[in-house]
Order: C-alpha cells, then structure tokens, then sequence
C-alpha cells in the first residue's frame, strides 16, 4: 500500500499562503500559538516613577466613565400599537354572567321582544360570532370588554330593522320571481346604536345563511390611505387592495353560502385568469384573494352572480355613510380632488342603495355617523327637505340616496332604558341599585341615549 | 320705640367713689324719665339695658337722688366677670337697705376701680354690650333652634344706627360681630322663644317700612307653570316648570343634543335630581349668552328657583345642593400696564 502523502512530499517546503497571517513561532515552546493570550499592551512608560493613583489626583482632566450604548429596545413592534388599538375583546371572566336569551332568527320582527336583551348566538358549533368578528361588524369602544359575552338590546328600531328581512323573505316563501329588495339608512343622534342595529341585521343575515357584504367603516375607502387607480371604461377609481381585504372578509364570513353557489357562465378575472361555469362562487373568491389585480373583477362577479335568479339572499351594508358624502382626499393626476361617488367601491353601494343596480333577492343597509364633518347635503337629503337653490350643495349626493327607507334612530323609551340598567347592574359594572330613583336620574342625564346611558351608569358621582 | 341714647356715659364709665355725685347729676335725668316712661313690657328689656351697660345702672344706685326706686333685677346668674371689688359691692348694698341714713363713713378710698369690666378694652361701651348679647345667648344656647330660612325674616339695625346705641365707633368687623349673635338668638324655636330675648332683639330690629319691603309673592300662572330667571357668568337662563314626566327642553332641544357634556347636563337637572322630582316636572328653558358650563349653571339656578315656586318646603334641601345661592363672580377685567386681569409684563432690566 502505498502512503497517501509520499516522502519526497515531505521534503519539498511548506508552501506559504501570501495572504493568510500565520501564528509567530517561537523556536521552543510548549504552549499552542493559537491559545495563548495576546500580549497586553503596554502600560505606563518605565520613565515615569509616579504611582498611577497620584497621577489621576493630580491631574485637571475630567475622567468621566462612558456607558457603552446600547441599542434601546423599542417599546412597541411596529404595527403592534395598531393592533393593540383595533383590537376586539368580546368577553370578560370577571364579569359576572347574565343568563339571557339567544338572539335567533326566529326574533326577527317579533314586536314583543322589543324592550329585552338578547344575547348574541355563541356555543361549540355556532361560529357567528367568528363571523361577525370578521365582518369587523364589532368595533372598538362599544364597551364588549365590560361583559362576559356579547349581548344586544332589541329595540324598536331593531324590529323596523327585522321589517326589511320579513319583507325579503316573504317574497322568497311565496315563490314570486319578482325582484326583492329592500334599501334602507339608519340615521339618528350620536350614539344612538345604529351600528349596533348593523350588527344585528348581521346575525339575523348569517344565521339565516345570506351572503353579508360589510364595509364596516366608509372612512377607510376616503382618507387616501389605500392605492387607487383609474379605471379607463367607467371613469371609476378602483382600490384594489381594499378590496381584496373586502373579498377576504367576504370569504371568512360567509363560506357555506359560497361554497353553494355555483357560476352560471364563465368569466375572466384579470388578463389571463378564467373561470369556468359551474364553478363554486368560493374558489372564484380564494384566487381572487390571492391576487389583487383580480380583486375587482372577482367582485364584480359576485355582485353580478347575486343579481341573478336562484342566487342566495343579500345583506350589504356601510357604516358611516357621511363619510362618502364629502369630497374623497384622493387626486386625480390633474390634482384635483376626487368626488367619492367617482371610487368605484363607493359608487357600487351607492348604486345599490339609490336603486340603480339590485340584487335578485337583498337589503341594502348604510348607517350615518356623527363623527364626520359637516356634510350640508346628505342632511337635507336625508330631512328630505327643498334644498334652497341658493345654497351651494353638492348635486350628486341627493340622488345617490334617493328612494331609500330611512330608519330613525331615536333615544331608548323607558323599558328599553330599564333593560339595559339592569344587565349592566347583573353584569355587575354597576354599583348603584336600580330603583326608581337612580333609574330616574340616570335616565334624565343621559336622554335615553345609550351611550350615555352607560357612562353615567359606570360613573361614580363625586 | 324710644331707644335711649348713652353716649354721654362716656365721661362715667369709671367710677369715683367719692367725686361720683356731682358728676352723675347730669344724667340722672334721662334714665328715671325712662324708666317711669316705658311700659310695664320693657322691664325685662330695661334689666338688659342695665347689663349693657353696667356703668348707666350702678351710678344711679349710690346716688341719694333714684333711692327711692324698687330695686332693680340683679345681674344675671350666668355672668361671671364681676369686676368691683367687695368692698364696692358691700357699699352699694348698705346705701341699697338703709335708704333714709346717710352713707356710712367708710375709709377714703386709695385705689380707683373700674365698674366695668371692660373699661380697659378701649370701647367699653361696645364690649358690655358684646358680653351681655353673648350672655343672653349662653343662657339660651340649650334651646332648640329652627333653620335658617324658617326663622322670621328681620332686618337688624344698620350699622350707623347701632352706633347711636353703644354710642362709639364701631368697627364693621364689630358689628358682625353682634349681627351674628342676633341671628343665632334669632333662630331659636319661635313657639318657645323667651320673652326676654324677643324684647332684647326687638331692641336691634330696625322699624319695618311697609311700602319698602314688600315681596312678591311668586305663584305659578294659571297653566300651572312656574317661571324663573338664573343667571351664570354671562348667561341668563328662562325657565318654565310644568308638572309632567320629566322632559327637558333647552332652547327647543333635548338636554342631549344642547349639552354634549355629560357634567354640564347633570348640572341643568340638579335641583331635580337632588330633590328626587326628575319624572314629575316638565323643563322648558330658554338660554342667551355665555358659553355652555355658564348656560347650564343658569339653568341649574333658575330650576331651582322655579321649583321652589312649587314647592317652597325644598328650600333647605335646595340650598344644601348649593342650587339657591347665586354664583355673582364674573370675568374680571382687564386693566391697563396689565397683559390680562392680574398678569404683569415680564421684567425687563432696561
């Protein structure tokens, strides 16, 4: 066997790396170069024979011992605030339970459940409230966090509310092949629940197995915080990357009726993407989701497949309706400012809410808010009111809510009022007993008004 | 009434014992034309007079001239600042019971003593009367008393005219002094109120004038509504108040819509929430000027005062939640060489 390393190997010079720093060898040592410490440097010159103690007394500099730096921690991640901000918590273990009865479809138009509370329908295979959590049908500062579990008054307005869907489905058991579509707006004083009466249409909608389309909040489609792009044929502003979110939620909360629902003839979504007939609505949905060029397309498909016969019912709703009542503060490239109607989100519901387009079987649904601007306008579209021809109003707003029901959403009557103070005070947010005169008195201060009613039910008077 | 004035007892407020009878000739006179003048009910108010004024009455009793009179109440049992000496008082009681012999011989005197008390205080006059007001209120202090806005409404003398009593200046600070002791005396329960307190204060009363003090009495007009006027900073609140189930109306809105803070609407409905009438009275008020917590006081105010047009029994209750005094302060003025009210321009070196 010959050795892998020959002996004229040995012989021949090491061959010496040119940039490689070899370790200095000593002639005779036993200590590995490499583990040995490196020299410490030197210290004072041999010349001077003062001590370094004296020295450091004597001399004027300052010596001030610098901290290293380091990199602070930040106190949040990014994105984390935002989360932390919109962030729903619908229940609370320290709450105290209150037994209540679920809130069920069969509630809907019953007058006598009118002036109760009702808890929202939750249980092992119940997901509406995962559901309505992703319709964003919950939002922040509604107070879920002081209760056990989500719970809603039944009001009168509610009953109006559940009107619209007696009135849908009615059509739907006699069998007419008419066109069922009811509009509506709920409009009223600040905090006087309109979102929450969205939110229960919404449970009534999904426990009914209506496909709900949300916008929970018309700001977001507004303020400039989401891309935007000219659409040649309408002249229509498409934000493709809310909807694609819109799509999402739409999929999250409604997956059994989409899974249903089959398309009657192909389409193509985008430039390239088909899909075939008979198609589930729901992978038309999953592709889109994936692709926001396709985004548009694919809700239109939706919106185009609900207004067809046999499709299932419709609920679609926006919350803070003023909001695409005032100009948008997108600019076109010319710079000037974009009406709202001319977003191609906003002008789709409105179309449905005026009545120029509609679903086969649906009810449109917006509520006004009173957190916005002053939008001269809509209020008198909304009173209903001659519109002076003097005043400068903007033309386009009356018409865009025109023919549309609109639900007053008044003060809570006493009953509800009393309903309300005596959850609270089973919930155990209330400290004060709920006797005639507390009643009175909370009632008095706050007008009925639930918001209100609340903060002086959780205040404690100095 | 015939009020007598001792101003010129300034001169005798210290007694000689020796030099006392030609001096006091001179004011003999106007104290027995008193006392035979008033009537029988002004005795105990006599008795009082005599403690206010201890020099006034002790004078006249060494005097051969008024031995002939009953002799008068002695002071009250409760007082304990009797100041004469034994020997004084030993004096005045041997001249009191042997009225026909002349005064016995008795050692001059080598120390001069004060007969009142307070003749070292600088206002002598002031401080007996002072001492005794608060002496008739110590005796009466046991006595139940009523409330403030129950007791009689009196209008006590004014400052000037109690001057002409004690017959001195008095400090306002004086004064008040004594107001308030008379108004303490004049809360005690009218049904058991002595006599001898209600002569005492008849004494301070000033005289009513008919055509100056009447008030008018506030009713609710014939539709059963109460009116009103309060007033905050520069707001000027009207308000009718209806029996009805507790609605709230300003200026044509609910309490809701017109104040949007939660504090400010619990100030318009105060009167009624303190009193417990929240669902029995109707609001309608009207408010012009000033901002809102302004806008809502007045209301507060005026609520109030309209509910005591209903039911004036509230009063107290009302004065307790601070809803009847009137908040008078306003913003304070802007003065030249001043940035604002108060401020001053920052110093500056040169």
């Amino acid at each position: 066997m010959v050795p892998p390393i020959l002996w004229r190997c040995l012989r021949t010079p090491p061959i010496t790396h040119p940039l490689k720093p070899r370790p200095r060898l000593h002639n005779f040592t036993t200590t590995p170069p490499l583990s040995a410490k490196p020299l410490k440097p030197k210290g004072p010159p041999p010349s001077s024979k003062m001590k370094s103690g004296i020295q450091r007394t004597q001399s004027n500099k300052i010596r001030i011992k610098k901290e290293p730096i380091v990199a602070q921690k930040p106190a949040y991640e990014p994105g984390q605030r935002k989360e932390l901000r919109k962030r729903i918590v619908l229940s609370n273990t320290n709450a105290i339970q209150v037994v209540l009865p679920t809130m069920t479809a069969d509630l809907i138009g019953n007058e006598d459940a009118a002036g109760a509370m009702f808890a929202l329908p939750s249980g092992e295979e119940d997901t509406t409230i995962d559901r309505l959590r992703a319709l964003e049908a919950f939002q922040t500062k509604q107070h879920w966090p002081f209760f056990h579990r989500p719970c809603t008054l039944f009001r009168r307005e509610t009953v109006e509310v559940g009107r619209l869907f007696e009135r849908v489905m009615q059509r739907e058991s006699t069998g007419e092949d008419g066109w069922a579509n009811e509009r509506a707006i709920l409009h009223g004083y600040y905090g006087c629940g309109r979102t929450i009466l969205l939110l229960q249409a919404m449970t009534w909608a999904l426990q009914k197995d209506w496909v709900v389309i949300a916008i929970p909040n018309a700001q977001d489609l507004v303020i400039g915080h989401t891309e935007y792009e000219l659409e040649g044929n309408s002249h229509l502003w498409l934000q493709k990357a809310y909807t694609t979110d819109l799509l999402n939620k739409i999929l999250k909360a409604n997956q059994k009726t989409l899974k249903r629902m089959k398309l009657s003839q192909s389409y193509r979504l985008g430039r390239i993407e088909e899909v075939q007939k008979g198609d589930a609505m729901k992978k038309v949905l999953e592709t889109a989701v994936l692709d926001p060029l396709l985004a548009w397309d694919a809700f239109n498909v939706l919106l185009g497949e609900l207004g067809l016969p046999g499709s299932p019912p419709v609920l679609f709703t926006l919350d803070n309706l003023n909001q695409i009542s005032i100009p948008s503060k997108y600019r076109d490239p010319a710079f000037n400012v974009i009406h709202s109607h001319d977003l191609a989100l906003p002008n789709t519901f409105l179309a449905y809410l005026s009545g120029k387009r509609s679903f086969h079987k649906g009810i449109t649904l917006a509520a006004t808010s009173s957190k916005c601007s002053r939008t001269l306008a809509l209020d008198a579209a909304l009173e209903g009111r001659e519109v002076d021809p003097y005043e400068r109003l903007d033309p386009r707003i009356g018409p865009s809510i025109e023919g549309a029901q609109i639900i007053h959403v008044d003060s809570l009557s006493k009953e509800e009022a009393k309903a309300l103070m005596d959850y609270y005070s089973e919930s155990g947010i209330m400290k004060d007993t709920v006797d005639l005169t507390t009643f009175n008195e909370k009632y008095a201060v706050s007008a009925g008004n639930p918001r209100d009613l609340f903060s002086t039910c959780l205040r404690m008077r100095q | 009434m015939n009020v007598p004035s001792p101003r010129p007892l300034n001169s005798i407020s210290l007694l000689w014992d020796q030099t006392s009878e030609h001096q006091t000739t001179g004011i003999t006179n106007p104290i027995s034309s008193l006392s035979s003048t008033t009537a029988v009910t002004m005795a105990t108010a006599g008795s009082f007079l005599q403690r206010c004024h201890r020099a006034l009455t002790k004078i006249p009793r060494l005097t051969s001239q008024l031995t002939s009179q009953p002799p008068r109440k002695p002071f009250h049992p409760h007082h304990p600042r009797l100041l004469t000496t034994s020997t004084t008082t030993t004096t005045t009681t041997t001249a009191l019971t042997d009225l026909s012999q002349p005064l016995p011989e008795v050692a001059p005197r080598t120390r001069l003593t004060p007969l009142s008390p307070s003749y070292y205080t600088g206002s002598p006059e002031y401080y007996d009367n002072l001492l005794a007001l608060q002496d008739l209120l110590r005796s009466h202090q046991a006595l139940p008393t009523i409330h403030g806005d129950d007791a009689p409404v009196v209008k006590w003398k004014t400052i000037d005219e109690y001057r002409l009593i004690v017959g001195d200046r008095v400090k306002p600070s004086r004064y008040n002094k004594v107001i308030h002791i008379l108004d303490r005396l004049n809360r005690i329960d009218p049904a058991i109120m002595p006599a001898e307190t209600k002569e005492v204060l008849a004494l301070y009363m000033r005289p009513e004038n008919q055509a100056l003090g009447r008030k008018i009495e506030r009713t609710t007009d014939n539709f059963g509504r109460a009116y009103a006027i309060g007033r905050r900073k520069t707001a000027v609140a009207r308000v009718f108040l209806v029996e009805g189930e507790g609605e709230a109306l300003v200026n044509g809105m609910p309490v809701n819509k017109k104040f949007s803070r939660l504090h400010d609407r619990e100030s318009v409905l105060w009167p009624l929430i303190v009193t417990n009438r929240v669902d029995r009275y109707n609001v309608f008020a009207v408010v012009r000027g000033g901002g809102l917590t302004g806008q809502a006081e007045a209301c507060t105010l005026a609520i109030a005062r309209a509910l005591r047009i209903h039911e004036p029994a509230l009063k107290h209750a009302l004065r307790e939640a601070g809803c009847v005094t009137v908040d008078h302060r306003q913003v304070e003025r802007k003065k030249p060489g001043h940035l604002k009210a108060r401020k001053m321009p920052a110093w500056v070196k040169r």
